[in-house]
């Protein structure tokens, strides 16, 4: 898709901007619980993979631009 | 969002960041080696290590460990009993007085089973100042006592405002952005700003958990201090005028009590008679909990008169006390194992980041109102798009 500068894109939705930042906070909140609520177990495999989950996200758009970068 | 409250939160952002992140990178780096103090404690730990016993061996009665621990220091007061539930350890604490400030009180590591003596250790006045120690007290009070953690607690707020600031920021600086969008090939400051972004607002539900709970563990001392003034004051009342127990009945008698009534609470210690500012002159306050993740940190003290052993009544614990309780764990992260503990760091330093990159974006900022750098952030979005 192709944008000239001077037709700006619109503005994105309230889901489109906060949509992936609600879901990692639920996943974090269920994490932090799920280890604490739970009786041990599945339910700390379960926080663990939970938890996991928002920093490999992080690692995973900090690596993205740096593994592009000689296409760009 | 109206260019009015744009450039409130964005002034609400920038003061309470700026106002907290020198204490909270102080309180993150410190944050690090605490995750990890019950490893760190047990590796720089010289106390002689336990005999082998079979895993059933019957545990020493707890009235040897008061009379060792009286024929050892008879002019000092016991103030408590505490029985581990992890290692077979009982510690004796004790004071020069029952008035004593809580900080010359030593202690008296037992053998839970063979009742020998491990370790005598004194008050933390006479000791080296500790790794953990120096630790601990740079990320709770900065060695500035009750004040010094109101302090703190404070700060911990600043850093709550300045999450939810940010998250509020996040969507007009994200209106033409993908979510996870860094642009690496842009100026140095417009990569940091997209990270600060990034990081920030993945991490934010951990940050507020954790800043929040840390507030509540500031306050740990005046709320326990409210509880004993309502509560506790309420319920010793009927012996307001009883003295200090003097002749004490056997704490294991005490122990024994409130085993056969409350048989599936673990018992954790056992204050005694004492000031009341420190708990009940007239009984034995036996601090028990439960054995799940959250329940092993919800206490429930129970009163037994100290002179006839009798059972005296359950002290329920009041909502605030609750919520402190459950909110050491959540800021600790010590109640998932050691993958949990390995998270909680990864997600402190990630939060180091957060703090760095936001006190070098204002130290790089353009002298600019907040509108006119959205404009220009708009531009920049539109660059990527078009150069495809």
């Amino acid at each position: 898709m192709k944008h000239a500068k001077s037709t700006p894109l619109p503005d994105k939705s309230w889901l489109g901007i906060f949509g992936a930042p609600v879901l990692l906070a639920a996943l974090i909140l269920f994490g932090l619980l799920s280890a604490l609520l739970g009786q041990g177990g599945l339910w700390f495999l379960l926080s663990w993979a939970a938890l996991i989950v928002p920093i490999g996200v992080i690692v995973w758009f900090v690596a993205r631009p740096m593994k592009s970068r000689p296409k760009a | 969002m109206t260019s009015k409250s744009l450039r409130i939160w964005s002034l609400t952002h920038k003061w309470t960041s700026l106002a907290c992140t020198v204490f909270m990178l102080i309180i993150c780096v410190t944050g690090l080696p605490l995750v990890f103090r019950e490893e760190i404690a047990d590796r720089l730990s010289d106390d002689p290590p336990y005999v082998t016993l079979p895993a059933n061996a019957p545990r020493e009665n707890l009235d040897r460990f008061v009379e060792k621990a009286h024929a050892r220091y008879p002019n000092d007061v016991i103030r408590y009993v505490f029985i581990d539930d992890d290692e077979p350890k009982v510690v004796v604490g004790l004071a020069p007085s029952y008035e004593a400030d809580v900080k010359f009180n030593h202690t008296m590591k037992f053998d839970a089973r063979t009742g020998d003596l491990l370790k005598d250790i004194p008050p933390a006045t006479q000791r080296p100042l500790g790794f953990l120690t120096l630790m601990l007290r740079l990320h709770m009070d900065l060695f500035a006592g009750l004040s010094g953690g109101l302090f703190m607690g404070f700060m911990g707020l600043l850093f709550v405002a300045a999450i939810i600031s940010g998250v509020v920021l996040y969507a007009p600086f994200m209106r033409k952005l993908e979510f996870g969008t860094v642009r690496s090939e842009k100026p140095r400051r417009v990569k940091w700003l997209d990270l600060h972004n990034l990081l920030g607002v993945v991490t934010l539900a951990w940050g507020l958990v954790v800043g929040f709970t840390g507030v509540m563990n500031e306050l740990s001392t005046p709320l326990f201090g409210l509880w004993r003034a309502t509560d506790v004051a309420a319920m010793l009342k009927a012996n307001h005028d009883k003295p200090m127990a003097e002749h004490l009945s056997s704490a294991q008698a005490a122990f024994d009590t409130v085993h056969e009534m409350l048989p599936d609470r673990v018992i954790s210690s056992i204050t005694f008679p004492t000031v009341p500012t420190l708990g009940s002159p007239h009984h034995y306050l036996i601090w028990t909990k439960g054995d799940q993740p959250l329940t092993s940190r919800l206490f429930t003290p129970v009163l037994i008169d100290a002179e006839t052993g009798a059972f005296t009544a359950v002290a329920e614990l009041p909502w605030y006390l609750r919520t402190l309780e459950v909110s050491r764990p959540l800021h600790f992260g010590d109640y998932g194992g050691m993958p949990l503990k390995i998270i909680w760091v990864l997600l402190d330093l990630i939060t180091i980041v957060v703090l760095g990159s936001g006190l070098y974006l204002w130290a790089a900022r353009r002298r600019a109102p907040v509108e006119a750098r959205l404009v220009e952030q708009d531009a920049v979005a539109l660059a990527p798009e078009a150069a495809e």
